[in-house]
């Protein structure tokens, strides 16, 4: 080994701080995770504006957690300023229509039409209807209410249950109306919130890091499951804690 | 059950999987020589971070194409290293690059040292660390990777985006360069 290159083996270099970035990375990770099945999803979106919309849904993410008042500005902003039920006359031909979940479909078709596997709680069993829903992809499963189900909307409805892929967590706290309370559990050792009280509306992040907002829609409390593949899912009725965990953990 | 850290395959496994703090316990692992590779590619700490942010992004996107079994270090350095580059590219500046001497800690034995000699030695250090600084990207970084950060020839060769083969040649002639830069006779 040369002289000079003993030398700068030896000289110590004062390196600038080297930041945080496994919390910078993590809290992007958050907001648009990307997990197996939507990697091709990624791989053909362009990169740039992919970028775009990652550093705009940090933005709204850091105003939104950071002062309330911004937080209302911003949802405001989005159009989504305050929890609404929203409740249409129920059309007998489509189930459940009332709730303003999208456009009615069937369960394989929504399975051909989304990029997520779509799943049933096997503890229920198959859905008296299926919605399918747009910007963000997203299928709600209606159910009829019955004995063990029962009635949480005047629509006779008994129970939802919505798959979208988004993540509800970095926002949970500090959307979800003031009259609630948010219990914190895991189910199948996924993170989950029950929320219950007097409106359970929530934001969440899409896969691209915008925020939205997802108004309650049944009376009774809510069950939110962040599953690792990167799916949310919504189990909403007139139902105890353990009910609602016993249908999301039965989800096949 | 005897609780131990996971390896590195079972944290790159779980990342795969969508497991976010996998990925982050990888991260934590790599960011200081990600972050200082980037930083001598890029010559500023605020590009380096973005581009170090923006690799690790993407390399969590790229968890498919990592074969695996593979030592992760030097996929993840070549991810940013290409960041850091095309950051350099997109600003087109074409600053040197600043690097200083820590503090005047001395190794052990060196303390016998009279003062004149301590000072010359910090004006030699000063004076490398200012030549590397204006020495072209390919050979600051070949040099960095080498003997600042202490990589492997592997290591070294993903950074830069050659052969292991390449890496010595290419370090002799930084070497050479950096001789001239600082006036040693060559």
């Amino acid at each position: 080994m040369s002289e000079l290159e003993r030398e700068l083996r030896t000289l110590h270099v004062e390196w600038p701080e080297t930041p945080d970035l496994s919390a910078a990375v993590a809290g992007r990770l958050a907001a648009a995770p990307a997990p197996r099945w939507r990697r091709q999803l990624a791989a053909s979106l362009d990169w740039p504006a992919w970028q775009m919309a990652v550093a705009l849904g940090a933005v709204l993410v850091a105003v939104v957690m950071a002062v309330p008042p911004a937080r209302s500005a911003v949802l405001d902003l989005l159009g989504f300023g305050s929890v609404r039920i929203e409740r249409a006359e129920p059309r007998p031909s489509d189930f459940g229509s009332g709730l303003g979940l999208g456009t009615p479909t069937t369960l394989e078709r929504a399975r051909r039409e989304v990029d997520f596997p779509v799943l049933v709680p096997a503890a229920v069993g198959r859905p008296d209807s299926v919605y399918l829903g747009s910007g963000p992809e997203r299928v709600d499963l209606v159910y009829r209410a019955r004995p063990g189900l029962p009635a949480a909307s005047t629509t006779g409805v008994g129970l939802l249950v919505t798959e979208l892929p988004a993540v509800a967590s970095p926002l949970i706290e500090k959307t979800v109306g003031s009259g609630s309370r948010i219990e914190r559990l895991t189910v199948d050792g996924d993170p989950a919130f029950f929320i219950t009280g007097a409106d359970h509306g929530f934001a969440y992040l899409m896969p691209g890091g915008d925020a939205q907002f997802e108004s309650q829609r049944l009376a009774g409390p809510t069950l939110l499951v962040e599953r690792p593949d990167g799916l949310l899912l919504r189990v909403e009725g007139d139902l105890t804690r353990e009910q609602a965990v016993r249908i999301a953990e039965s989800l096949r | 059950m005897v609780g131990r850290p996971l390896t590195e395959h079972e944290l790159v496994e779980r990342a795969r999987d969508g497991d976010g703090a996998a990925y982050a316990t990888l991260v934590r692992d790599h960011e200081e020589t990600a972050f200082r590779i980037a930083y001598v590619i890029c010559g500023s700490a605020a590009d380096a971070e973005e581009a170090t942010q923006e690799a690790f992004v993407k390399a969590y996107r790229g968890l498919g194409r990592f074969r695996a079994g593979e030592p992760l270090r030097p996929w993840l350095l070549a991810i940013v290293a290409n960041e850091a580059r095309n950051r350099r590219r997109a600003a087109g500046r074409r600053a040197a690059l600043a690097l200083r001497a820590a503090g005047e800690e001395r190794p052990a034995g060196e303390s016998a040292h009279s003062p004149e000699a301590a000072l010359l030695a910090g004006e030699r250090r000063a004076a490398l660390l200012d030549g590397l600084g204006r020495l072209a990207e390919r050979d600051r970084t070949v040099i960095a990777c080498r003997y600042l950060l202490e990589l492997s020839e592997a290591e070294t060769a993903a950074t830069l985006g050659v052969r292991p083969g390449t890496v010595k040649s290419r370090l002799s002639r930084a070497l050479e360069r950096l001789r001239e830069e600082v006036g040693d006779r060559v």
